[in-house]
């Protein structure tokens, strides 16, 4: 059937996609699009929450992030956060994934202890590693203290050589499960014939690791890895985690980007600016994005 | 997939002819983005929203003093408090069991008060945050001096409401109080409650060794080198450390050595690399050092150090008074507490201490503003505060402390034991500076302070560098806040003085023991 207009075929036979899709165009619109167009018109602003009467500045706010020794700051260590969370994070996602992977008695269960941290809300996690971790009354300190492991009074989180790392643990701690159940679910794809056959050709378990495994999981790794850095950037864990725990300090030392960002926005009333510096966060997240959808999309 | 039903086989719906989903999704994002944009563009176009238009209501001449008579409206309402959680006291908590508001909502069936609470640190961003939004949200709610300052336009100034203060009760409020709901010449609610740092000392611990409560700084560090026994877990001083609440702290340091935060000047200019400000901050990383737990550096103020200092694990301890409290607690290992003043160093004329004040204005959105007003009236009526003070525990979640009236002041039920050592002490920790040098950059320039407290507090920097690093921070904010605010702020500091008198008089009323009398 032959329609004059675009709009008339649309009506025509797209009507049920149309009635389907026009809440989601809506939604997106609303709660995606707007605050996207939105923020990025207060980058360019000076903007204040306190009489929200902007002042049009171009793209001073950008230019400023390349002077202020703070943004600096809290880019390397947003970068540190990430290359430890992915580097330290997603090995130990597949070795737990091998470990679960495995026949034992009580893989259920234990599986499902491996969820606990990951379905912690953020802000729920970091108080309770405080609470574990803190070096007046933390239990876990406490009881290094004993076994000697560490001096009297052992700080993490108030030293300033120690607290980002400790933050990074907090995160693994979270985050490390989501990989594991990405790698389990990789390996359970893997055919066991192929690792059969690895193995009647005398091939050691090392060699099977390195020579079958791995290479099937070589997409699910790029996954993890990708899915770690947008953790590290820009997920809750790159905010709840830095307030519940050290509020940025000691002195600067855990102040990320995401961190800044709100900081800027709100209790220091810089919302153009704290808007500008979420606008590279966002924009360093959109390029791992990218990068993750690609690999997914080769891997189909 | 779907039917067709005139061949009887499956089609996927992009394969039927004229029916292209690709074009249809790429018309509908085409339509989102336009509208987008056009929503920005409006946005960008529209004057700014700012806060909404004022409204009046007749003059009255606030009394403020005294609590107000049950109110009868035509239809019941639901008035919307919003306060923080650490005031206990206000719903349910308090040791005596005096619930303010389940009081007022007996007595005003047809003004039903809810309340809404959220934790003190995250009251800023919340009242800022709705404020912008310009969308109702209570009726009543929490202020204090950094909030006031710098969202003064989005709270209902009293005199718009045809409300003025009787000049009697504005004598009457404290002026560290009347700082906390007043700037640029308009009151904006009434105070509630005042508090100040003391020092705070284990008594038996103190008197076992024969060590005098320390009036000088001086010997205050002489006494601490004889109580501090970190082998057997006592030390001799405890503060929490972190950041977020180490600028009274600070201040209290910044005071012993005769500083001042801001110089006198038009612009108010904030000097944390004074001489005086760095010598508080080698002060601080000396007794951090030698007296303090390292595990101070990661507990916030008073809240986790409480326990040590319940436990009897610190011997000093520096907060505002209600710590003392735990004489009351039969649980509480401590069982002797001095209050009295943070000393100052010798040769100085004035010591010091930090102050908080918190009072409760009407957002300009509020619905019911004159129900408000009255609600008001009672948060800040003597009945209230009193019981407030009487309130007082030990416990983080509930900090009561001492009325924000002279007149209240005097109530007689304040002069028992451990009231009237309380009472004493900050009434008399009044008598020297204890700004907090509230302004509207306050939430971010204190941050920055405490920052370069921390990194001099854990080695990372010397203090002196530290605190010129704060220095060119706060330059940066408080130059764009001048520009916006013109600075010439109201400094408490001169008025307080004028009260010299009046607060000796007071001291002298409230008796007590001869052990918990301390000289200035």
């Amino acid at each position: 059937m032959e329609h004059g207009s675009w709009m008339a075929r649309l009506r025509s036979e797209s009507r049920d996609a149309a009635i389907l899709l026009t809440p989601l165009f809506v939604f997106l619109a609303v709660f995606m699009l707007y605050p996207l167009v939105a923020s990025f018109y207060f980058t360019l602003n000076d903007l204040m929450l306190s009489d929200l009467k902007p002042v049009f500045i171009g793209i001073d706010n950008y230019l400023e992030l390349f002077s202020d020794k703070l943004f600096l700051q809290a880019l390397l260590q947003t970068l540190a956060y990430l290359t430890f969370h992915t580097a330290v994070g997603v090995p130990f996602g597949l070795a737990m994934a091998l470990l679960f992977n495995q026949e034992f008695r009580g893989r259920g269960f234990a599986r499902a202890c491996l969820l606990i941290p990951w379905s912690t809300p953020p802000i729920v996690a970091a108080m309770l590693m405080y609470i574990l971790l803190n070096s007046g009354f933390g239990s876990v300190i406490y009881t290094f203290e004993i076994l000697g492991l560490v001096p009297t009074q052992f700080t993490i989180f108030g030293n300033p050589n120690l607290a980002l790392l400790g933050l990074a643990v907090v995160s693994l701690w979270k985050s490390s499960p989501l990989f594991a159940f990405i790698f389990l679910s990789g390996l359970q794809n893997l055919p066991a014939e192929i690792v059969e056959s690895a193995r009647v050709y005398g091939a050691s378990g090392v060699a099977i690791f390195r020579r079958v495994t791995l290479p099937f999981l070589k997409p699910t790794l790029a996954v993890n890895c990708i899915l770690s850095g947008i953790l590290a950037l820009s997920g809750t864990q790159a905010f709840d985690i830095v307030i519940g725990i050290t509020n940025g300090g000691p002195g600067y030392r855990t102040y990320m980007l995401y961190f800044l960002a709100w900081n800027q926005a709100f209790p220091w009333n810089r919302l153009g600016y704290g808007s500008t510096i979420a606008y590279v966060v966002t924009i360093i997240a959109v390029i791992f994005a990218l990068v993750l959808l690609r690999i997914w999309y080769r891997r189909k | 997939m779907t039917d067709d039903i005139s061949t009887g086989k499956m089609k996927n719906l992009s394969e039927q002819k004229g029916t292209d989903r690709r074009k249809f999704l790429k018309y509908g994002a085409g339509v989102v983005v336009v509208a987008a944009a056009a929503a920005a563009g409006y946005y960008a176009l529209q004057p700014a929203p700012g806060p909404p238009t004022p409204t009046t209501t007749a003059a009255t001449t606030a009394a403020a003093t005294t609590a107000p008579p049950p109110v009868t409206t035509a239809a019941p309402i639901n008035l919307n408090f919003y306060t923080t959680a650490h005031m206990g006291f206000m719903y349910d908590v308090g040791r005596l069991g005096w619930k303010p508001i389940e009081r007022w909502n007996a007595a005003h069936p047809n003004i039903q008060v809810k309340t809404f609470i959220d934790s003190f640190f995250d009251v800023y961003t919340k009242e800022a945050t709705t404020f912008a939004a310009g969308t109702y949200a209570w009726d009543v709610a929490y202020e204090w001096e950094g909030i006031i300052n710098e969202f003064a336009n989005y709270w209902t100034p009293l005199d718009e409401m045809g409300i003025t203060l009787d000049p009697k009760v504005v004598d009457d409020m404290v002026p560290y109080c009347r700082k906390s709901v007043f700037w640029k010449d308009h009151f904006y609610g009434l105070p509630r409650m005042l508090e100040t740092f003391t020092l705070m000392a284990n008594a038996d611990i103190l008197d076992a060794k024969g060590i005098k409560f320390p009036t000088t700084y001086e010997e205050f560090l002489d006494a601490c080198a004889k109580v501090n026994d970190p082998k057997n877990g006592v030390y001799a001083f405890e503060v929490g450390l972190k950041q977020g609440y180490l600028y009274p702290t600070y201040l209290c340091f910044l005071h012993s050595n005769n500083g001042s935060l801001w110089k006198d000047d038009a612009q108010q200019t904030v000097i944390p690399d004074s001489n005086e400000s760095i010598r508080a901050v080698e002060d601080m990383v000396h007794i951090f050092k030698n007296y303090m737990p390292p595990s101070a550096i990661e507990k916030t103020a008073f809240v986790e150090a409480s326990t040590d200092w319940y436990n009897g694990q610190m011997v000093f301890a520096l907060f505002y008074s209600w710590p003392t409290m735990v004489v009351t607690d039969p649980t509480s290992k401590i069982k002797r507490v001095y209050n009295w003043l943070w000393p100052g160093k010798k040769g100085v004329v004035r010591s010091g201490s930090e102050v908080a004040t918190e009072g409760y204005g009407i957002p300009r959105t509020a619905k019911y503003k004159k129900e408000g007003w009255e609600f008001l009236q009672y948060l800040s009526s003597r009945e209230v505060q009193v019981q407030d003070t009487l309130g007082m525990f030990w416990k983080q979640e509930n900090e009561e402390p001492i009325p924000s009236y002279w007149s209240y002041m005097t109530d007689d039920r304040l002069k028992a034991f451990p009231y009237n050592m309380i009472m004493r002490a900050q009434l008399a920790a009044l008598k020297y500076r204890a700004s907090r040098y509230g302004r509207p950059a306050y939430m971010s320039y204190v941050p920055a302070i405490e920052a370069e407290v921390t990194n001099a507090l854990t080695g990372a920097k010397k203090p002196a560098d530290a605190m010129k690093d704060a220095r060119e921070t706060c330059d940066k904010i408080l130059e764009k806040e001048y520009e916006k605010y013109g600075g010439g702020y109201y400094d408490p500091w001169p008025d307080m003085q004028k009260y010299a008198s009046r607060i000796d008089d007071l001291i002298n009323s409230i008796p007590v023991e001869d052990q918990y009398k301390f000289p200035f």
